[in-house]
C-alpha cells in the first residue's frame, strides 16, 4: 500500500490497534457517562457539579484540535516560535471575562450566548446571534474535518473523501451517547495523548539535532522570537495580530465559544471557574502552543543544518517538505524513523485523538440548536427525555452537516493560518462588539444591537470584495503596507458596529434597566440575589468532610439538613445554597450536587440528611462519605 | 438650572476614546522611530503597551462600576492575582526574547 510516510510493519500495526483500542475506549464512554445525562442539563453541563480540575485538564484537549497540529507546526516552519503568541495573547481580555462575562452567564443560568443576546435585549436579537454563531462554529468544525482529512492524506495517502466520512460516523456516535460529561472525560485521555505525542516528537527531534543548543544553535533570531515581526510580514505581524487575535479573537475564543462556555458553566461554582480559566490560560494555552509548534521549530532547525553541513543528517537522510501543510507528519515520519515503536505511537496518540476539539464543537453546535431553535421554536413544552432524545440525533446530524462544510476549505489556498483566520476575522467582530456593549453600557438597547450585528456583518463580509475599504484603518493602527489586509478586518468590523451601535443608541430610547437586572456589568449583585431567591450570604466558611448520609424523605426534592454545628462552621443560614459532593476529590465532582439548606437537625454532627430523590438526582452513594461547602 | 451638558463626566468617554486613538496611532510610530522596525523588542513593547492599555482600561472600567465588590476578600484576591498573572507573563515573554537575543546565533 502507498503511504504518504514510509511505515514499518511494527509502526502499523500499533497505530491500527492503538486506533482500534481508542475509538473502543470513546464508545465505552459515551455508553459509560450517559448514566450521567438524565437530563438536558446534564447532556450539555454536567449538572454544573465539576471540580476545576476536571475541564481544566479537558481544557487541554479542547485547545487543541486536529487543525492545531497541522496549522501551528506550518508557522512554526515558516516564521518559528512566534507561532506560539496566538496561544499566549489572552491575558489583556482577561479582567472583562473574569469579573463580567463569567459572573454574568452563571448566576443568570443562562445556557448559551443567544440566550444571553434574547434577555439582554430581544428575539430578534438572539436569531441574528444564532446565525452569527452557528456560521462560527460550523466554520471550525468544517476547518477541523478539512485539517483531519489533511492529515490521513499525510500519513496514510489516503484521499479525505474516504477517510472523513468514516471518521464523522464514529465522532458522531459517541458525541451522541454521553453529551458533555461523556466528551469532558473521553477529552482527559485525549489530552494525554496530545501532549504525549508532541512531547515525544520534540524529544526525538532534539535528540537528532544534537540536544536543546544545537536546536536553538540553528534557528535564525526571527525564528527565537516569541512575537512576530512588527509590521512586515502581511500574513502574520504584531500589529494585525494584536488587533485581530488579541483582541477580536481572543474575546471570540473565551467569550463566544459555545464549547468553552460550556466547560466553565460545568463546573460547582463562579470561583472554580475563574480557577479553570486562570489554569488554562497560564499553564494548557501555553504548552499547548509549544506542543503543537514544536515539530515546525525543529523542521526549520533540521533545515537549517542541513544547509550549514551541506549535507544530511547522518544516518537520518535529508528531510524535506514538499508540501507545509504535512510538515508534522514529515518532521515525526524524520526524526523518529529509527523508532518505529515510538513511530508508531506518536501518530497512533495523533490520529486517535484529532478529534478533541471536534467533539466540543458538535456537542456546542447541538446545545445552541436544542435551546436556541428547537425548544422556543418547536416543540415548546416537551419532557425531558424527549429533548435529551432531540439532543442525541440532532448531534449526529450536526456532524454530517460539518462533513459537507469540510469539503469547501479543499478549494481554498493560503497557509493553514491564513485559511482559518479569513472565515473567523469575518464572522466574529459584529458580535463580539455587540455584547460588550452589551455587558458593560447598560443604555445599550435592543435596536442598536440589531444595528450594530447586521451593519457589521455586512459591511465586514463586502470587505471581501473590496478590501480597499480597510486600508485606511490598516494605515491608521500602522499595519502591514503590503497584501491582503484580513487580519484589519476584525478590528473594521468592530469599529463599524461599535459606531453603529452607540449612533442608533444615542437617537433612541435606553434600555428598560429593570428587564435587564443581572445581564450588565452593573447588575451582577441582581443575578446573584435571582439565582438564590434572597439577599446572598458571601461570609467565608469552612469547607467540612466526612459526613455520612441519612436518608430522610420529610425533606422536600433539593433540600438538605444539617448539625446546628457545621452550619456554624459553614457560616450558613438558612435557604443558602450548599455544595455536597462525593469525599473522593479523583471524582472531580461526578456524584455531587447544589443543594438548599433547610433546617437544622438535631442528630449527630457527622449526619447529613436529605431525602432519597435528591440523593438519586444528585448520582451520590449512600455508603460513601461526602464534604460539603458554602457557595452563596 | 444647572447645565446638564457641561457636566464633566459626560465627556469622559470622548476623552478615553480620543486617548486610545492617539496612543493607537503614536505609539508603534514612536517605538520605530526610537527602535527600528527590526528590533527584536519592538514587538514586545508594543504588543503589552497596547495590551496593557486594555487591560488596564477594562479594570478600571469594571471596578468604577462594581466598588463594592472589591470589599469581599475573594474578589479583591482575584483582581490581586490578575495583576500579578499579567507581570508573570510580560516578564516571561522578556525573558524569552532576552535568551533568544544573547544564545549564540548560526552565522553562514
Amino acid at each position: 500500500m502507498n503511504f504518504g510516510i514510509e511505515f514499518s510493519n511494527i509502526s502499523l500495526i500499533i497505530i491500527v490497534v492503538t486506533i482500534i483500542a481508542y475509538f473502543l475506549m470513546v464508545t465505552f464512554f459515551g455508553a459509560y457517562f450517559s448514566k450521567f445525562s438524565s437530563n438536558i442539563h446534564d447532556f450539555f453541563f454536567s449538572g454544573q457539579r465539576f471540580a476545576w480540575w476536571l475541564p481544566f485538564i479537558s481544557m487541554m484537549a479542547t485547545g487543541i484540535g486536529a487543525y492545531s497540529y497541522l496549522k501551528y507546526s506550518e508557522q512554526g516552519l515558516k516564521t518559528g516560535m512566534n507561532s506560539t503568541m496566538v496561544y499566549m495573547n489572552e491575558w489583556f481580555i482577561v479582567p472583562l471575562f473574569f469579573f463580567a462575562w463569567l459572573p454574568i452567564m452563571y448566576w443568570t443560568k443562562t445556557r448559551s450566548i443567544p440566550q444571553y443576546f434574547e434577555k439582554r435585549f430581544n428575539t430578534a436579537t438572539r436569531y441574528l446571534t444564532i446565525v452569527i454563531l452557528l456560521a462560527y462554529i460550523f466554520y471550525y468544525i468544517g476547518y477541523n474535518l478539512f485539517t483531519i482529512g489533511l492529515a490521513f492524506q499525510g500519513i496514510f495517502g489516503l484521499p479525505p473523501f474516504l477517510t472523513l466520512p468514516a471518521i464523522t460516523l464514529i465522532l458522531g456516535f459517541y458525541v451522541s451517547l454521553g453529551g458533555q460529561t461523556a466528551v469532558i472525560f473521553t477529552d482527559l485521555v485525549q489530552g494525554v495523548l496530545l501532549y504525549l505525542a508532541g512531547c515525544l516528537a520534540f524529544g526525538y527531534g532534539l535528540y537528532v539535532l544534537g540536544g536543546f543548543s544545537e536546536f536553538f544553535h540553528y534557528l535564525p533570531l526571527e525564528h527565537r522570537l516569541p512575537f512576530a515581526s512588527f509590521n512586515q510580514d502581511p500574513y502574520f505581524n504584531s500589529v494585525g495580530i494584536f488587533w485581530g487575535d488579541a483582541l477580536a479573537g481572543s474575546i471570540a475564543f473565551l467569550f463566544l465559544n459555545q464549547g468553552f462556555l460550556m466547560r466553565f458553566l460545568s463546573v460547582r461554582s463562579v470561583n472554580e471557574a475563574r480557577l479553570a480559566g486562570m489554569a488554562n490560560i497560564m499553564i494548557t494555552l501555553p504548552l499547548s502552543a509549544i506542543v503543537v509548534g514544536s515539530v515546525g521549530w525543529l523542521g526549520k532547525a533540521i533545515l537549517t543544518k542541513q544547509e550549514a553541513l551541506n549535507t544530511a543528517l547522518t544516518p537520518y537522510g535529508f528531510l524535506e517538505i514538499e508540501n507545509s501543510y504535512h510538515t508534522f507528519v514529515n518532521v515525526v515520519g524524520y526524526v523518529v524513523q529509527s523508532n518505529p515503536i515510538v513511530l508508531g505511537i506518536i501518530l497512533a496518540a495523533l490520529l486517535a485523538a484529532l478529534m478533541s476539539t471536534i467533539d466540543t464543537l458538535i456537542n456546542a453546535a447541538t446545545a445552541i440548536f436544542i435551546y436556541d431553535i428547537y425548544k422556543p421554536l418547536i416543540k415548546t413544552n416537551s419532557s425531558d427525555k424527549h429533548y435529551l432524545k432531540v439532543a442525541k440525533f440532532s448531534t449526529f446530524g450536526m456532524t454530517l452537516l460539518g462533513l459537507l462544510l469540510a469539503t469547501w476549505f479543499f478549494f481554498q489556498k493560503g497557509t493553514l493560518m491564513s485559511i482559518h483566520y479569513r472565515g473567523i476575522m469575518v464572522i466574529v467582530p459584529s458580535i463580539v462588539t455587540t455584547l460588550l456593549l452589551g455587558i458593560l453600557w447598560k443604555r445599550f438597547n435592543s435596536i442598536s444591537a440589531c444595528s450594530a450585528l447586521v451593519v457589521g456583518v455586512s459591511l465586514t463580509f463586502m470587505t471581501l470584495r473590496f478590501p480597499e475599504w480597510i486600508y485606511p484603518l490598516r494605515n491608521f493602527f500602522y499595519g502591514s503596507q503590503t497584501g491582503d489586509p484580513f487580519l484589519f478586518r476584525a478590528l473594521f468590523g468592530m469599529i463599524v458596529s461599535g459606531l453603529t451601535g452607540v449612533v442608533v443608541c444615542l437617537f433612541t430610547k435606553p434600555a428598560d434597566s429593570d428587564k435587564i437586572k443581572g445581564y450588565t456589568l452593573d447588575s451582577i449583585d441582581d443575578a446573584i440575589f435571582s439565582f438564590k431567591g434572597r439577599k446572598p450570604n458571601f461570609k467565608r466558611g469552612k469547607k467540612i468532610t466526612f459526613l455520612k448520609i441519612v436518608l430522610d424523605n420529610s425533606l422536600k426534592k433539593g433540600e438538605i439538613a444539617l448539625s446546628n454545628k457545621n452550619v456554624k462552621r459553614l457560616k450558613a443560614e438558612e435557604q443558602d445554597i450548599i455544595y455536597v459532593s462525593d469525599n473522593r476529590w479523583y471524582l472531580g465532582g461526578l456524584r455531587s450536587g447544589h443543594f438548599t439548606l433547610a433546617n437544622k437537625h438535631p442528630k449527630k454532627d457527622s449526619v447529613l440528611l436529605m431525602a432519597k430523590d435528591t440523593l438519586e438526582k444528585s448520582y451520590l452513594l449512600k455508603d460513601k462519605t461526602v464534604f460539603i461547602k458554602k457557595i452563596i | 438650572m444647572k447645565v446638564k451638558i457641561l457636566n464633566i463626566k459626560n465627556f469622559i468617554p470622548f476623552i478615553v476614546i480620543g486617548c486610545i486613538l492617539w496612543i493607537s496611532y503614536f505609539y508603534p510610530r514612536f517605538l520605530t522611530l526610537a527602535l527600528g522596525e527590526k528590533s527584536p523588542w519592538i514587538s514586545y513593547l508594543y504588543i503589552y503597551g497596547m495590551g496593557g492599555v486594555a487591560f488596564l482600561l477594562s479594570l478600571v472600567w469594571i471596578f468604577t462600576r462594581k466598588k463594592d465588590s472589591l470589599r469581599q476578600k475573594e474578589e479583591f484576591l482575584w483582581l490581586i492575582a490578575l495583576i500579578l498573572g499579567f507581570l508573570f507573563i510580560f516578564f516571561v515573554h522578556g525573558l524569552w526574547i532576552y535568551i533568544s537575543i544573547e544564545y549564540p546565533l548560526y552565522n553562514p
